[in-house]
């Protein structure tokens, strides 16, 4: 709905609207718009520019770790730009089943986290409270950063064309909840880290 | 079928991925709430055994004077100390072994800068420094440890690299396992001393840390495969010779020793206190290199080991599933860039469905199971069992780590299993080192004085 609302401010009446569909053991809500391909000449620059950057990447000395992280990047977009030069429309997604996709990739993060977290800052010697904290506070930074990446994601899609889907799915989707999960974890360890080292009664096992 | 194919694959990943995730979440489990498994450092033995020290050198200059002075004993080597002392300022300045035990052999292994001249002016100075000059023969760290152990007087070999800080008591703490009858091989600890230098280092420590505080200390309680690391370890001479000595076509002699040793009844075991310092790389090109050359070398043992391993008599089921766990370690960033592959066939061939569900898994599981070897959860624990409070807030700046150990590890597997197709030789090139000549920095003095501080360290 919060997506739906920011994005219709945008868009003309009746482009965007909300649509209902059974997963799991209730209904998700979805925003649907319009699918929108590229066309022959963005697919064509893509692939120049995503095929360029390839090879142009690994012959980089400095900010080495950066040029692998774009080339994984450039990678999927030259997938991308290679199936909608040779064949737009085979592709077999619209703005709205990849819009269906998110949310329930999202569903699954959001099941899936709590129990990510939850293994991990188990074996922290910790208290139970000050743990739950953190699980409900990343629960809620998700929700939050969820929400405003779906409003990113279907903006370009429906701005830029279905060309960058695979793009935004597979580099900036479900791979970068991960790693907001592992910053609250290593905040959250290196604060209990500060306030256990006058604790000797903790570091037995440690030598 | 094609599409069955593809979703089967992304299913098998899953598993793997699910397997290792679970095997350093028991490790974890161990270290933080098992009772641990005691080395022999209590042991006290009125029998000091000798033992003659291997350090490979190839243009080793930058390095070589360092590793030496550390060496020597502090009563032999005051004069040395005292010259050199604005260089390795409160360094330890000698090994706490008895000279008349020790026996150093620096294997200069084909240098071409003053490597050569620095060992014999050693030479010169203390009659147990005994420099192997090698310019014949292969060269490279294997072929120059079996050179050295024709030359090698004593049982006990004990192996450093040149560019390591060996601190006072680590011989002895080496040593003493070796009274241990069954023991056929231990490795120390090693531990980055130029951690504050860059990005680079800060994140190889959280690997170091991860991979010697937990996996190994885990491995060790559970009696199954602490794996010898080719430096801050020894081994017994005889055993190894009788072997055929070092495998010179694996780059990875270590680890091709481990399971040697293994094979053969020998235990491995691991030393968490006989901590010792190594200069990290502090570029990425150099990184990709030493990576590189770990994965071939270490998929070279896979090729190699694999199936006796699993017909070995001496070992037990759990160990013989670490070995494989551990053989397949260099082989899962392969399976995970088939694995992103394979997702984006599926993608583009309508099965976003299937994706869009497994997807989260492949990519937990990826990042748990190879965020740097270690997952998260167990380099947090590590962490926090060395007192770090800062360095560990460098975790999710993992995430670039993993890309780029997926690139060159995958690469590395290609050339072992080339090297296992065609039977070419390899050619060794040695990690560059990074420290100044004329000694250690302060950065890397104030490096040791914070390890030395560590909560739980005696």
């Amino acid at each position: 709905m919060i997506a739906k609302t920011v994005l219709s401010s945008y868009y003309p009446l009746g482009t965007i609207s909300v649509i209902e569909q059974p997963f799991l053991w209730k209904n998700i809500f979805i925003v649907s718009l319009p699918k929108k391909n590229p066309s022959a000449l963005i697919s064509v620059i893509n692939l120049i520019i995503s095929s360029g950057l390839i090879i142009v990447l690994p012959r980089i000395k400095k900010f080495k770790l950066i040029a692998i992280y774009f080339i994984f990047l450039a990678s999927i977009q030259m997938f991308s730009a290679l199936f909608f030069t040779f064949s737009p429309s085979e592709f077999p997604y619209s703005a709205t089943e990849f819009s269906e996709f998110y949310i329930k990739s999202e569903i699954s993060i959001w099941i899936f986290m709590p129990l990510i977290l939850s293994m991990a800052l188990m074996l922290l010697p910790a208290p139970f409270l000050p743990k739950l904290m953190l699980i409900l506070f990343a629960l809620l930074y998700s929700f939050l950063f969820g929400t405003l990446r779906y409003i990113i994601f279907l903006f370009i899609i429906h701005e830029f064309s279905s060309l960058y889907m695979a793009l935004l799915f597979f580099a900036f989707g479900p791979l970068i909840d991960f790693v907001y999960i592992v910053g609250i974890y290593s905040f959250y360890s290196s604060r209990l880290a500060e306030s256990l080292k006058s604790s000797e009664a903790v570091w037995k096992w440690s030598y | 079928m094609v599409l069955l194919i593809l979703k089967s694959y992304l299913i098998f990943t899953v598993c793997v991925l699910l397997i290792y995730t679970v095997r350093h979440f028991l490790f974890t489990m161990n270290r933080l709430f098992y009772e641990q498994r005691v080395y022999y450092h209590d042991l006290i033995d009125s029998d000091i055994k000798s033992i003659t020290i291997l350090i490979p050198m190839h243009n080793e200059e930058q390095v070589a004077e360092q590793i030496l002075d550390l060496l020597v004993p502090s009563s032999y080597n005051t004069e040395h100390a005292e010259k050199t002392t604005k260089n390795i300022l409160d360094l330890l300045v000698g090994a706490d072994y008895p000279h008349e035990k020790m026996e150093i052999i620096p294997i200069n292994d084909f240098s071409s800068d003053n490597t050569q001249i620095i060992l014999d002016e050693y030479a010169r100075k203390y009659d147990f420094i005994k420099p192997l000059h090698r310019y014949e023969g292969k060269r490279g760290k294997p072929a120059a440890l079996n050179e050295g152990l024709k030359h090698a007087q004593n049982e006990i070999i004990i192996v450093f690299d040149a560019d390591y800080l060996p601190p006072k008591g680590i011989l002895k703490d080496i040593a003493v396992s070796f009274n241990d009858p069954e023991v056929g091989a231990v490795m120390g600890r090693v531990v980055p001393v130029n951690t504050r230098t860059n990005f680079l280092t800060r994140l190889l420590d959280l690997e170091r840390t991860g991979g010697y505080q937990v996996d190994q200390q885990a491995r060790f309680n559970l009696k199954l495969i602490p794996q010898y690391g080719g430096t801050v370890g020894g081994f017994r001479k005889d055993v190894v010779i009788s072997n055929g000595s070092f495998d010179t076509s694996i780059l990875a002699e270590d680890t091709e020793l481990t399971f040697r040793l293994l094979l053969d009844g020998w235990k491995v075991i691991y030393a968490n206190r006989a901590e010792c310092y190594e200069e990290a790389p502090e570029t990425w090109s150099v990184r990709a290199r030493q990576i590189r050359r770990w994965s071939r070398g270490h998929n070279q043992v896979l090729f190699k080991y694999l199936i006796p391993l699993l017909a070995s008599l001496h070992l037990t089921k759990k160990e013989k599933i670490d070995g494989v766990l551990l053989l397949f370690v260099y082989t899962v960033p392969l399976i995970l860039i088939l694995a992103i592959l394979d997702s984006l066939a599926l993608f583009f061939l309508g099965e976003m469905q299937i994706v869009a569900g497994i997807t989260a898994f492949v990519f937990i599981g990826a990042y748990n199971t190879f965020g740097n070897f270690a997952p998260f959860y167990q380099i947090g624990v590590a962490a926090l069992l060395d007192g770090a409070t800062k360095r560990v807030q460098l975790l999710p700046m993992l995430i670039f780590n993993y890309f780029f150990n997926t690139i060159y590890i995958t690469i590395g597997f290609f050339e072992a299993f080339w090297d296992r197709l065609t039977g070419r030789s390899t050619k060794w090139i040695k990690t560059k080192r990074f420290r100044n000549k004329n000694g250690g920095t302060p950065l890397h003095t104030k490096n040791l004085r914070d390890s030395s501080n560590r909560i739980g360290k005696n």
